[in-house]
């Protein structure tokens, strides 16, 4: 990829980092809870959104310590810290996996969300997910941009229309969860012209998972 | 989840229809309310019976089908999956 991995505002280091944790626990609860649906009901629907956000966590989590690796490996450089934890080369591994992961993720989404049958033609559309972004001439930004059209293009209308189907809180803010998404992967794309764009990208996506989050807290509730 | 009832749909129907009738029905009323073969309910109540979530009761004379603690739980166990499951869509 060969370009600067550091994105993120000198004062914003390391928040990105917490703020990407809290969205890892929050996918995974998602994950879990429809993999526990999945054995309950045997149905494959359910086991595909475990899949889903199983992946968007763990390519979360990955982001969350390549970035915390990259600011003690910067903070080592200008002298701040004396700690090295990974280096340059072993975050922009991890930052690749986080670019394999979410794609994954998503044409997983996309799968479930357009019903699409058959895993070939899944893995056709995997594969040239991925050969345009390593492709692309910057795969960071092409990563954003493309998540940020099969999320939005894809993904949100199927929920809107779900929400239009149902009108109720739960089905609006799974609705805005994704539009929130997309959004952050917008800004995040953009973040090559004012590295204030991360900072609304981060916050975008959190807020698109604390969305999720109080999905669950509503369903549980009762 | 689908309009066709699965299994989990069919077992929640009939704790249901026993949870409205205060907790406790006659089978003539289950097999109507469930809307069920005679030969097929009575698979699914010797199911209930046996995983505790319905127990049957004689009560001067009258056969009654009574909810157990189990069989609350998995109605509401059932409803928290329905919500989360319509709010995706699936």
């Amino acid at each position: 990829m060969g370009i600067s991995l550091v994105f993120s505002p000198i004062w914003f280091f390391g928040y990105d980092s917490v703020l990407d944790l809290i969205s890892f626990v929050i996918t995974m609860l998602i994950g879990f809870y429809s993999y526990k649906i999945y054995k309950l009901t045997g149905k494959k629907n359910y086991f595909y959104l475990y899949l889903a956000f199983l992946l968007l966590s763990i390519a979360l989590v990955v982001k969350s310590f390549a970035n915390l690796s990259l600011y003690f490996d910067l903070l080592h450089r200008i002298g701040v810290r004396d700690t090295r934890l990974f280096g340059y080369q072993m975050a922009a591994l991890a930052l690749f996996g986080h670019v394999l992961l979410t794609l994954l993720g998503y044409i997983t989404l996309i799968a479930l969300t357009l019903k699409l049958k058959g895993k070939r033609i899944v893995s056709l559309l995997f594969f040239l997910v991925i050969l345009t972004v390593l492709l692309a001439k910057n795969s960071f930004m092409f990563f954003h941009l493309i998540s940020f059209a099969l999320v939005l293009l894809y993904v949100t209308p199927y929920f809107y229309e779900n929400y239009m189907n149902v009108k109720n809180v739960k089905a609006l803010l799974v609705f805005l969860c994704f539009l929130f998404l997309s959004f952050s992967h917008l800004f995040l794309a953009l973040v090559f012209y004012n590295n204030y764009l991360y900072v609304i990208g981060i916050i975008l996506q959190m807020a698109g998972y604390l969305m999720l989050l109080i999905n669950l807290l509503l369903v549980f509730k009762k | 989840m689908s309009l066709r009832r699965d299994r989990l749909q069919i077992v929640n129907d009939i704790l249901l229809s026993i949870q409205e009738k205060g907790g406790k029905i006659k089978p003539t009323h289950l097999l109507y309310k469930s809307n069920l073969a005679h030969n097929k309910m009575k698979l699914y109540l010797n199911e209930l019976i046996e995983k505790d979530l319905i127990k049957e009761v004689d009560e001067s004379g009258n056969k009654y089908y009574c909810l157990t603690e189990n069989g609350i739980k998995f109605i509401n166990e059932f409803k928290k999956i329905r919500e989360f499951v319509d709010s995706f869509g699936l």
